[in-house]
């Protein structure tokens, strides 16, 4: 177990090293100038070579990827080029947004992907079940965004109880539709592991000696089976968290929330270099960290998962 | 197979969809009823009619027909890019699982490195270096595609390299070209059929999201993502703009997620529930 | 294996509930008549006189920040931290009184010193501003921005209320480029202009201070309450970012957006609801869109190709299904509000015509060209339409969509055969139009992007600078856009009018005839 820890926590490092590599020689071959994203009408040359050799934009590649490993060591994601902001106090001013929506998108979906789950795998092969799975297969293959759109014609346009858009106060009012639509996969996904997973836990020897013993059948179902099957379930809530986080960026951008989503797309399109990368290596640091956190604790509760995927792993 | 997948009733569903589905894109010359490039602008904004059964653009441009012509689009990025991801990954999966050593680290390394991305923000940040174009997209996909194909390709291989067989036709001096050619992916086939049919409905789904972005197909190329999002300031006046497209790719995507489902159950019921 | 799960899952249940808990605690009841709620369609990138470039950071800066001078929302030019100038020796001299009563939001009277610093801090040496030119008319501007002399010659101030400007050549226009953004008057002890830092935006004297600003969601002004004629009916403007067209009308229809500038698409929809028409105000936009030809490059070289272009576009039918009607078609660059605006008969719609021009110029079988353009959802519809009329005519139309700096520095250094733009007056004078965009000594990132370079024009041009009988200068105007439209560097589509829907709840707002020119004083919300 230990060293199945220590093994991948030492594969944690120079994987990231890896993320930051490709995403700066990407980036680094954007088109265009990122020096005239920063200057506006009538520009002279003069104040542009001046501003490119401020930047190391004028130094050979690997000089400009040595100053970016290094200021990276030092949490220093450099200065956007649109807002003159450092990227990293964007960062984190824009992440506890997306973490808010991700949070309550992840609290619906257990909500409702359990809750389906337990009564479609209670009422097995009854109309219900079959719709639930009907339903959660439509939710798995609904494009995110135009299920925001709909959301937002019907719930904001048509029956105007919900905000369409931002974060407003704060309240949950504005978080609802985003959170939902962030979900919408999510609990499609989490209802079919549970059903599955209660399947199989129903089907077990206790859970039949139970019943002998006259427990109620609710009772059976809630106390037993849900605890044994919330395991795997907890897995795909956890590595969701990924899916969160690049559904973020269309989620934010049809809801104007002002997450990390919303700001990375903008980024795109303002071409700032240094807040496009910063962006993406925080998402995939953290995808990386949440994906770790959820495989050590999966393998440090049921180690015969770990052994598979150790040997998959490599 | 095929008959094995459609005796099941999901899968029967999922095959009918794709059907559907891959008629428009092939016949769609044929059931389309206008050219989807020709504008009028006389006709701009019909709402569904007898002769338009879907209305018309803002252009003035049929919508039927140009949902039919999204079809083609989806189908080909798709297919496209999961060939490109089934070839780069099963041969570094391949190289990896058989050679071993140090190539071995460096491809599953690699792999781990694309898998730390979360979803679509590689293929974001791919598509703002090399600019947006249908083309840049399927190859982009395809690349940003391959680890998951490698990963469990290798892990077939792994699985299949040291049976005895296999070692016996290594003892007998059989060249590694052929083992790997004759023995190990003829192994690896119900895998990457089961990988590459689940992949499809991925991959329209990444086609559509990216259009929608604007960072996939070109106007005016009727790919149903970007038409999604140009409908969408005629949300209140013409929905139907921002509707038909998103039930287009619902469709797509559910018929291959129900056949990919089928497939899996018919050729590897072990993979049940991954 | 059940065994010890079960904390565990207690664990998770309780971790549960207390996220619910956060995510339910977190509302709080604001108080909505005070505020004026606002969309901004993206977030403003600077709002520091001397490097906000955008149109959101304009309109914040000219809210924030006194000018000398400033414009009406009706779009005159009126008395703001100056109570009145004097412009002498034939246009060389402005000598300018300054209010007395003018504050800067800390509480100390705004001075002539404090004019002639903030112009310095544009011009600077190290300072970042993309604006220099805006004051770059002043004698010894130019010396004193390569660091040759420590203060430019021409700003001087005599006492603390009077302030004298000295131009290197007369420039008529001038006295509307003092209205612009970049010289409005900060804080003399403001940091320089560079960029580094934005919490540190400068301190202004204008009726609004900045409040707060989140990044990506709002940016909220307070009034200052130094100002004498500061609003006293709201306490708070929110400018709310919201790039979603249809999101915004949601939200003005539920009623939490005070002011909606209505979206083409649903203007008929609007404009016939009674319930609604009698709270749309318009205006003309100083604004003109169009397809820039770069008149240097392969078939487009030859003027009777970039005619006939003209020709093969329903620019009519354009304006009328895009925009129902609400556009004046363009026959020249110059807004029909402003004086220098002569009607004049426009390229016909006429695709055989096209066609004969084209083989007479050599392309018989026509040719290919890109357009660029940024993506937005007006433009893609206009190009995605001027696409559909060229094929028409045999010209293929291959789009490219590029953000706003890729696009600047290919267009801008005439690798583009053809592009998308729109231009805005900074200031209400058909100068703006004709110089910038048409003068060859701003061929490329100056803003003359077709690459017109024609000696008649510059010289018409340059002569209408010195002129200082406004009829006299607007005659030369009108000559030289006629010039212009005969050699076609565009593709003319037209000047555009926008419309804005005001709650019933907001009174006394005025719909400005230029993004400056906002003005938020007397507003009141009920």
């Amino acid at each position: 177990m230990l060293k199945y820890t220590v093994k991948r926590l030492l594969f944690f490092v120079p994987i990231l090293l890896g993320v930051a590599t490709v995403t700066f020689f990407l980036i680094y071959v954007l088109p265009g100038d990122p020096v005239l994203s920063m200057v506006g009408e009538r520009y002279d040359q003069e104040t542009i070579d001046q501003l490119r050799a401020e930047m190391h934009l004028d130094r050979p590649i690997w000089v400009q990827y040595g100053h970016f490993i290094a200021a990276l060591a030092r949490l220093d994601l450099g200065t956007s080029y649109v807002t003159g902001e450092p990227v990293w106090d964007s960062v984190r001013e824009r992440f506890p947004y997306t973490f808010r929506l991700a949070l309550a998108a992840m609290l619906i979906s257990v909500l409702i992907g359990v809750g389906v789950g337990v009564v479609a795998a209670w009422k097995w092969r009854t109309p219900f079940d079959y719709l639930a799975m009907g339903g959660t297969v439509v939710g798995i293959s609904m494009p995110v965004f135009w299920l925001g759109v709909l959301l937002i014609y019907f719930f904001s346009m048509k029956l105007h109880v919900l905000p369409a858009s931002g974060y407003g106060d704060g309240s949950i009012r504005y978080m609802v539709l985003p959170a939902f639509t962030l979900a919408q996969a999510s609990s499609a996904y989490v209802a079919r592991m549970t059903r599955s997973s209660m399947l199989d836990v129903i089907r077990e020897q206790y859970i039949q000696t139970a019943r002998a013993k006259g427990v109620s059948e609710v009772k059976t179902i809630f106390g037993h089976g849900l605890r044994n099957a919330l395991l795997p379930v907890i897995t795909v809530v956890g590595t969701d968290f990924g899916s969160f986080l690049s559904g973020a960026v269309l989620t934010e951008s049809i809801f104007a929330w002002p997450g990390l989503g919303r700001f990375t797309l903008d980024a795109i399109l303002k071409r700032d270099i240094p807040a496009i990368q910063g962006a993406v290596l925080f998402m995939a640091a953290l995808f990386m960290t949440v994906n770790l956190v959820v495989d050590l604790a999966y393998a440090w509760v049921d180690p015969r998962i770990k052994l598979d995927r150790d040997e998959e792993a490599g | 197979m095929l008959r094995r997948v459609a005796s099941q009733k999901t899968g029967l569903i999922g095959f009918i969809l794709v059907a559907i589905v891959l008629l428009a894109a092939v016949a769609a010359p044929i059931v389309a009823p206008y050219d989807p490039y020709e504008m009028n602008m006389d006709e701009a904004l019909q709402p569904p009619s007898w002769s338009h059964p879907l209305g018309t653009d803002v252009l003035g441009r049929d919508m039927m027909s140009r949902l039919v012509y999204g079809a083609r689009i989806s189908l080909k990025v798709s297919v496209l890019s999961r060939l490109i991801s089934l070839l780069i990954g099963t041969l570094l999966g391949l190289l990896a699982g058989y050679i071993g050593g140090r190539i071995d680290t460096l491809v599953m390394r690699l792999a781990d490195v694309t898998l730390a991305y979360p979803g679509l923000l590689l293929l974001i940040a791919v598509i703002a270096a090399v600019g947006p174009s249908l083309s840049s997209l399927t190859i982009a996909l395809g690349i940003v595609g391959w680890a998951a194909v490698a990963r469990i390709v290798r892990a077939q291989v792994l699985s299949i390299k040291e049976r005895e067989y296999i070692l016996a036709i290594r003892a007998l001096g059989s060249r590694p070209e052929s083992i790997v050619l004759r023995h190990l992916l003829p192994n690896c086939l119900s895998q990457m059929i089961i990988i590459f049919s689940m992949g499809l409905g991925m991959g329209i789904m990444a086609e559509s999201s990216m259009s929608f972005l604007g960072l996939g197909a070109q106007p005016p190329a009727p790919s149903w993502g970007s038409m999604i999002s140009s409908g969408l300031d005629y949300l209140r006046v013409a929905p139907w703009l921002s509707l038909a497209p998103g039930i287009g790719i619902t469709i797509a995507v559910l018929g291959f997620n129900l056949l990919g489902d089928a497939f899996r159950d018919v050729l590897d019921p072990k993979l049940r529930n991954l | 294996m059940a065994h010890g799960e079960f904390p565990r899952y207690v664990a998770h249940t309780t971790l549960l509930v207390l996220i619910a808990a956060s995510l339910a605690g977190c509302g709080n009841p604001e108080s909505d008549s005070r505020t004026l709620f606002l969309a901004l369609e993206t977030p403003p990138n600077k709002i520091d006189p001397a490097l906000a470039v955008d149109v959101a950071g304009g309109q914040i800066v000219s809210l924030i920040y006194q000018g000398l001078v400033r414009f009406s929302p009706e779009g005159k030019l009126e008395p703001d931290a100056a109570t009145a100038w004097e412009i002498e020796d034939d246009g060389h001299r402005y000598v300018f009184t300054m209010d007395r009563q003018a504050r800067f939001s800390d509480g100390s009277a705004v001075t002539a010193g404090d004019v002639v610093s903030s112009f310095e801090r544009v011009l600077a040496p190290r300072s970042l501003s993309s604006r220099r030119w805006v004051l770059d008319r002043i004698r010894g501007a130019g010396e004193f921005s390569d660091g040759k002399t420590a203060s430019v010659a021409g700003l001087s101030t005599r006492g603390d209320s009077t302030v004298v400007i000295e131009l290197a050549e007369p420039f008529r226009p001038f006295i509307e480029l003092l209205g612009m953004p970049a010289a409005r008057i900060v804080h003399a002890n403001s940091g320089p202009a560079t960029g580094e830092s934005t919490d540190s935006i400068p301190v202004g004297s204008g009726m609004w201070m900045l409040g707060d600003w989140r990044r990506g969601d709002y940016v909220s002004l307070v009034p200052n309450r130094h100002h004498p004629e500061h609003a006293r009916n709201i306490d708070e403007i929110r400018y709310r970012i919201i790039p979603q067209a249809f999101t915004r009308i949601a939200e003005y229809e539920s009623g939490t957006l005070d002011i909606l500038k209505i979206p083409l698409a649903e203007l008929d929809r609007y404009l016939s609801d009674p319930a609604n028409s009698e709270f749309i105000q318009s205006r003309p936009e100083l604004r003109v869109l169009y397809i820039g030809l770069n008149t240097q490059r392969g078939p487009l070289k030859d003027v009777r190709v970039r005619r006939a272009l003209n020709m093969a576009v329903n620019v009519d039918q354009i304006i009328e299904v895009l925009t129902g009607g609400r556009g004046v078609r363009a026959t020249g660059s110059v807004p029909p509000t402003l004086g220098g605006y002569e009607e004049r008969d426009a390229y016909p719609y006429d695709p055989q015509g096209a066609r004969r021009e084209l083989s007479a110029a050599g392309f018989p079988e026509g040719f290919s060209i890109e357009v660029w353009q940024r993506d937005s959802p007006d433009g893609n519809r206009i190009v995605e339409a001027v696409q559909g009329y060229l094929r028409e005519v045999g010209v293929e139309v291959r789009i490219v969509k590029r953000e706003w700096s890729a696009f600047k520095e290919a267009v801008g250094q005439g690798k583009v055969d053809a592009f998308f733009l729109d231009w805005y007056a900074d200031y209400p004078d058909a100068e703006n139009f004709l110089f910038p965009l048409f003068h060859s000594a701003n061929v490329g990132g100056g803003g003359n992007r077709a690459f017109l370079k024609n000696a008649d024009v510059d010289a018409l041009i340059e002569r209408s600078h010195a002129l200082t009988d406004p009829e006299e200068a607007w005659a030369v105007y009108a000559e030289t856009d006629r010039m212009i439209y005969d050699l076609a560097p565009w593709i003319y589509l037209y000047f555009p009018r926008s419309f804005v829907l005001v709650s019933p709840r907001v009174l006394g707002y005025v719909y400005p005839a230029l993004y400056l020119g906002e003005d938020f004083s007397t507003i009141q919300k009920n």
